[in-house]
């Protein structure tokens, strides 16, 4: 093999992992998205009939649900493909990140009992800035938008406080709605579309 | 004149496609590498095994029989030897 052929072996091996390069987990943010908004919306209406502090530890359902389904997708994705890519890895580092922080958080602050004063917020920017990371990393701008609302909606959240507070949790499903679904189906469509 | 000897573990057209292939990826299975390179099952294997033996992959398998499941992956060792072998080759140019 002469020098030269091994720099365009090389330069023509990458060129066709590139264009191998499809963007996988398209169906997470919706799945995601629905999860959380319909939790969170039935935690609201619970909390406005019950007023029990069981309500608000419906957020379990979310990780019990989700994280079976969310294996089930990428499994499906990575036999599809069978291919990882750096960017779908640090996406979902981050993600595998959040719902740590998501999950962590939810316990600490609901044994502690003082849920109403920055969980919500919290997970409301963890969702914003994981739509942006995500729309940054997969160049989809109504992502990176609805990254960005989810984030500044949290800002504002944690003016929700007091008598407010339970108003935090609307400002989720408005996020999960934002940030997750509606990007997450404009995505699955350009895709479909090829756009 | 000096050239730079080349590494003769990536001086092979198939071996040099699979680490330039998982150089750009986080992770590849060997079926997506045998449709990638076009080689035969068995070539294949015996390369990634030469490549795993010199410590620059990592190779993760699962399962037997049809329903296996490998998954091979750059390490830290393999991404500094396809640098060094890419400059020993550019040096060869700029002589």
């Amino acid at each position: 093999m002469e020098e030269f052929d091994a720099l365009e072996v090389i330069a023509r091996t990458k060129g066709k992992v590139e264009m191998d390069n499809v963007p996988t987990g398209q169906k997470l943010f919706p799945m995601w998205g629905w999860l959380t908004a319909v939790t969170y919306l039935l935690e609201f209406v619970l909390w406005q009939v019950f007023h029990g502090e069981w309500c608000l530890w419906l957020w379990i359902a979310i990780p019990l649900v989700g994280l079976p389904l969310m294996y089930i997708i990428i499994h499906r994705d990575h036999e599809r493909t069978h291919i990882r890519t750096h960017e779908s890895r640090l996406v979902l580092d981050y993600w595998i990140f959040a719902a740590c922080v998501f999950g962590a958080g939810g316990f600490l602050f609901g044994f502690l009992g003082v849920y109403e004063v920055a969980e919500n917020p919290l997970i409301c920017l963890l969702i914003g800035i994981g739509a942006f990371i995500t729309g940054e990393v997969v160049r989809f701008r109504p992502m990176i938008v609805g990254g960005l609302a989810g984030s500044g909606l949290g800002v504002v959240s944690f003016i929700l406080q007091g008598d407010l507070w339970i108003y935090q949790i609307l400002c989720i499903v408005v996020v999960a709605v934002v940030s997750l679904i509606i990007p997450g189906y404009l995505f699955e469509n350009s895709l479909k579309h090829g756009i | 004149m000096e050239f730079k000897d080349l590494d003769p573990i990536l001086h092979n057209e198939l071996r040099l496609k699979v680490m330039a292939a998982l150089d750009s990826l986080a992770d590849a299975d060997f079926v997506y590498l045998k449709k990638l390179t076009k080689a035969t099952a068995g070539n294949l294997s015996v390369q990634i095994t030469k490549l795993e033996e010199a410590g620059y992959i990592k190779v993760s398998r699962s399962g037997e029989g049809r329903g296996s499941h490998t998954v091979c992956r750059i390490t830290p060792a393999g991404i500094s030897a396809l640098k060094r072998y890419q400059h020993a080759l550019l040096s060869y140019f700029s002589r």
